[in-house]
This record gives structure tokens, C-alpha cells and sequence, in this order.
């Protein structure tokens, strides 16, 4: 069932992007999406679009991987398309039908809408697919370092990141475990009207929270008998470290940004 | 033709994608009416996956699956799969943790109600069921997370028997269980085997277990079946085994080292109780 799912996946291959920082990986594919907001003409979305594609081409990751990220977001970026065409105004009229009309403007607006998406999803699978789940969270537990002066509880917010990142797979396979074991009692989640699917629900539900919380407070336990005692005053196993590749790649796109500004003049 | 049979099986998870894998190839496999089969092999060997296969929860990817009169292949649709699951029962690794009803009575009842039985022939093969794993009447209204772990897995397991299915699959069935409660739950398994006729698939690590109480092995390596035959052919060539990562069960050791040590039995022994019977007259005689 979850099989499918593929973002927020990682690929453990060794490449240039996937042995930089985690801090600078997270900051810099988050820029990247303010970015892809300041273009604005055919240069400079082609401009970015190069870069990604370098970007992915860096990862070593096989391209049919990017797609696989892509492919669950297809309906959304083709009806925001869609609406984006029919309900632009401006331009020459192509076709014209009450509110609904097919211009010049409309159909640029489409393709960079398009693109606007394709980019930032591809960027945001670059993330996930070269960074650890955990390091993920270790880099927003550092982001978040500066917070601590307003008194926001910064290490337990990244302790329960990374309980809740440690536990998605566990959970998945506890879940197709239960449903397994349901189906095999004659539970059908698959026919039967909406009302009988929704009440199918119910013996996965239950089995799964009982096992969240037994699971909660043994851990709990555990931690507590292995001298855990709170945030503060802990050393850290997993230190991050920023090296030259990490300069480059900041110095990278601040390159990018210049040249999108140089394109946008255009 | 037995009961079930499976020709030339292959499943993979995850086909064409990134993350493909293989877990069972080229399996042959047959089981006769009212026969109990051990399943034997070390971790991801894929014998959960084959009894996944067993039990329609997944379609083979070639090949096909026969069982009693249901066939499958890998086009087959679900509706198919779900008239298959009538006929089997799985009793999985911890089934405590597929209970969920407000009380052990709904709860073991609600299996049968979902193949299509009345409240009250859901509720009186649960009455009975329960006798069958061992608890009293004054459990079928308490709740079943009020149960200590040992009797959480009899109700499970009462869930899994009310089903009455002509086959049944036990992954594990007494994994954490104290001693008493392994084998009595293990007793009621063969009981129910003798008596009824129900065929048994049992996958375990337990060799004393298959040594005890099956009479087929099929022994599974890297989702291939390297092995098959009788626990006496499987466990009298211990050099094999231990190549294969399995152990022998202990009297079969024991057994073992009496040969190397000059003795020889005609009939190489399993069970405690086979071996003793052979032991005493050899020792009669040497007095």
C-alpha cells in the first residue's frame, strides 16, 4: 500500500550532494523555492531549470527516481495548469466561451506554473533522496539553535523529530502487519460502499494506537534506565560539519541568483 | 494433487521500481489434505512471504497458486483472493496485536461475521472456540487489554480458529510464550490436526517443534526451497544443516554423539521419547 510512496525517501549512494551538510542542503533547497518565485521570463525559468537538472545530474541518483517523486503530484500540477490557461485573460483570444477563455497570456502563465512546480518538486526530492532522515533533523534541531534565546525548546522539538522520523517505517510495517492479519480475518478494504469502508477502518486504528502507546512508554523507559534525563547538558554523537563543498555550493547560487536578476533585466 | 500446490512461484516486491526486490523464486510446493507441514529457514529466507501467497494477501508475480479449488496467478482479481481467505487461517508472529473489539467475545466473533455468519452463529462458534484455546467463560466480556500477554494471544488465536478453516497457518505461534503455554498451545495445534483433519503449516525456528509434531519439512534459503521430505531426512544430516545456518533439535544431538561414540540405531531417533525407547533396551543388554 505504501510501497508506491516515494517522497522523503533516501537513496544511500555516495555523491558530491549527498556528502554536503545537511544545514546547507535544507537551507539552500528552501531558498531555491523562494527563487523559482523571482522568475519571470522564458530566460530565466529555462536558467533555473539548467540548474536543477545539473543539480540532479550531481546526485547520481537515476532520473527514474525524480519521476517516481513527481508522478503522485501529476493531478495537482495538471488542474492548477488547467485553471491557470482557461482562466487567464490578456493577450490574443484563441478560443472563448463565457468565463472560460484560451489566450496568449493565459497559455504563458500555464507553462509557468508548470514549471514552477516541476522545480520545486524536483528540488525538494534532491533533498530527500540524498540527506538521512535523521541528519534532516539534526540540521533543523542547529537552524533552530538561536531560538533557545526565546526560550523555544529547541532540543526536545529535535528529540521528537527524530523519535517521530526513527518511527514512520516501523509504523508502516506494523500497519501492513495489522491489515494483513484483518484480511486474513475477512476484513475487505477494498469493496463495499464508503460506510463500510470507513468502519474497515476501525480494527487497524485501534491495534495501531494500543501499539503506539505501549511502544511510547517502553521507550520512555528505556531512555529514563539509560540516563536520560531532558534536553540540556547533552553531548552530541552526530556532529556537523561544514567544509569547502558547502562554501562552493552557497557561492553557487548566490552565482545563480545573480545571473537569474542578470536575466530577468531582459 | 494435494491441497494446496504451488507451480513454479516467483514473487518480488515492489516490481519495477527503484526498490525491487526478490523474495521467492522458481517455488514448487505441495501440501496433502490434513497433513502438517513445517516450514523451516533463517531470517528473510521469505517464508512469510509464501504464506502471504498461501492466503491471497498478495498475487504471485508468475506462476500460480492453487488452493483447495481457488486458483491464482498473478491477473487474478481480488474478488478471487477474498473467496480464497475462507478457506485459511493465519495465526501470525504476536496475533495479540490484531485484537481490538471491546470484549474477547466480539472480538473472536468478528471473523466469522465478516464471511458472512449471524450474530448468533458468530457468537456461539466464539463460545466454543474459546473452550478449544483454553478460557473459561467469565473472559468473554472482559476486554482484551485487560488480559495478561499469554491469554491476549489465546483469544487471537480462538479469533483465528473460529474462522473454521480447513487450513491453518502458524507463523510462530508461541514466540514468547513461558514454557507451559508453548506447549499447550502447541498440543491443541496437533490435536486439532489429528482430530479434525485440519491441514497445519507451521513456520518456526523451533526444531524440537518440527521434530515433535510435523510431518513433512520444507526447508526454505534465500527464497529458493533447497530441501523437502520427512523430519527424519532432514534432521539425519546435521553437516547440511548446519552449512544451511539451522540447528537440530537437541535429542538429535544427542543421538548424533551416541553414534560417534559406537552406537547405532536402526531408525534415527527425534523425539526424547524415541530415543529413550531405543536407549533402554541397549542398556538392558549391556548389563
Amino acid at each position: 500500500m505504501f510501497t508506491k510512496v516515494i517522497l522523503g525517501r533516501y537513496v544511500p549512494i555516495d555523491s558530491v550532494i549527498h556528502r554536503l551538510d545537511p544545514r546547507s542542503k535544507l537551507v539552500l533547497s528552501l531558498y531555491f523555492i523562494v527563487l523559482v518565485f523571482f522568475a519571470n521570463n522564458w530566460q530565466s525559468y529555462a536558467f533555473l531549470a539548467a540548474t536543477t537538472l545539473a543539480t540532479i545530474l550531481l546526485t547520481k541518483v537515476q532520473l527514474k527516481f525524480f519521476w517516481e517523486g513527481i508522478r503522485p503530484l501529476i493531478f495537482i500540477i495538471i488542474l492548477t495548469v488547467l485553471l491557470q490557461i482557461v482562466f487567464s485573460a490578456g493577450g490574443t483570444v484563441y478560443w472563448h466561451w463565457g468565463i472560460f477563455s484560451i489566450t496568449s497570456m493565459g497559455l504563458v502563465n500555464g507553462v509557468y506554473v508548470f514549471m514552477r512546480f516541476f522545480l520545486i518538486i524536483c528540488m525538494s526530492t534532491v533533498l530527500t533522496l540524498t540527506t538521512p532522515p535523521l541528519l534532516i533533523a539534526d540540521a533543523v534541531e542547529s537552524l533552530m539553535k538561536p531560538l533557545l534565546k526565546i526560550k523555544v525548546p529547541v532540543y526536545e522539538i529535535a528529540l521528537m523529530l527524530s523519535i517521530a522520523l526513527r518511527f514512520i517505517p516501523t509504523l508502516m510495517d506494523e500497519t501492513q502487519k495489522i491489515m494483513n492479519a484483518q484480511r486474513a480475518r475477512g476484513v475487505n478494504f477494498s469493496s463495499g460502499s464508503l460506510i463500510k469502508r470507513v468502519k474497515s477502518i476501525v480494527p487497524i486504528l485501534i491495534p495501531l494506537f494500543i501499539s503506539a502507546f505501549n511502544r511510547a512508554e517502553d521507550l520512555a523507559t528505556a531512555m529514563e534506565s539509560r540516563g536520560y534525563r531532558g534536553g540540556d547538558h547533552r553531548s552530541k554523537f552526530r556532529i556537523l560539519k561544514w567544509r569547502g563543498a558547502d562554501t562552493i555550493a552557497c557561492v553557487g547560487l548566490a552565482a545563480i541568483t545573480a545571473g537569474l536578476f542578470l536575466l530577468r533585466l531582459l | 494433487m494435494g491441497q494446496i500446490e504451488l507451480n513454479n512461484v516467483d514473487y518480488k516486491y515492489q516490481p519495477d521500481t527503484p526498490f525491487e526486490a526478490t523474495a521467492l523464486q522458481a517455488i514448487n510446493f505441495t501440501v496433502e489434505t490434513g497433513s502438517y507441514t513445517a516450514l523451516i529457514g533463517h531470517t528473510g529466507s521469505g517464508k512469510s512471504t509464501l504464506i502471504q501467497l498461501i492466503d491471497g494477501l498478495i498475487k504471485p508475480t508468475s506462476g500460480e497458486v492453487t488452493v483447495v479449488d481457488h486458483h491464482l496467478t498473478a491477473t487474478s482479481n481480488s474478488k478471487d483472493l477474498d473467496q480464497l481467505r475462507k478457506n485459511v487461517g493465519i495465526v501470525f508472529q504476536f496475533p495479540e496485536s490484531q485484537l481490538f473489539e471491546e470484549t474477547v467475545l466480539k472480538d473472536i466473533a468478528f471473523g466469522p461475521k465478516n464471511f458472512g455468519k449471524t450474530d448468533a452463529e458468530a457468537t456461539a462458534i466464539a463460545k466454543k472456540s474459546m473452550a478449544l484455546v483454553g478460557l473459561t467463560a467469565d473472559f468473554a466480556e472482559k476486554s482484551p487489554f485487560d488480559l495478561s500477554g499469554g491469554q491476549m494471544r489465546r483469544v487471537a488465536i480462538a479469533g483465528v480458529l473460529a474462522l473454521e478453516p480447513e487450513i491453518l497457518i502458524l507463523d510462530e505461534p508461541t514466540a514468547g510464550l513461558d514454557a507451559s503455554g508453548q506447549a499447550q498451545i502447541m498440543n491443541l495445534f496437533k490435536q486439532l490436526n489429528v482430530e479434525q483433519g485440519i491441514t497445519i503449516i507451521l513456520v518456526t525456528h523451533n526444531m524440537e517443534d518440527v521434530a515433535k509434531y510435523a510431518n513433512q519439512v520444507y526447508v526454505l534459503n534465500h527464497g529458493a526451497i533447497v530441501k523437502s521430505g520427512t523430519p527424519r531426512e532432514i534432521f539425519a544430516n546435521q553437516q547440511w544443516l548446519m552449512e544451511n545456518y539451522l540447528t537440530v533439535p537437541v535429542t538429535t544431538r544427542v543421538a548424533q554423539k551416541l553414534i560417534d561414540k559406537g552406537y547405532s540405531f536402526d531408525e534415527f531417533p527425534l523425539t526424547v521419547a524415541e530415543l529413550s525407547q531405543k536407549l533402554i533396551p541397549k542398556l538392558k543388554g549391556e548389563q
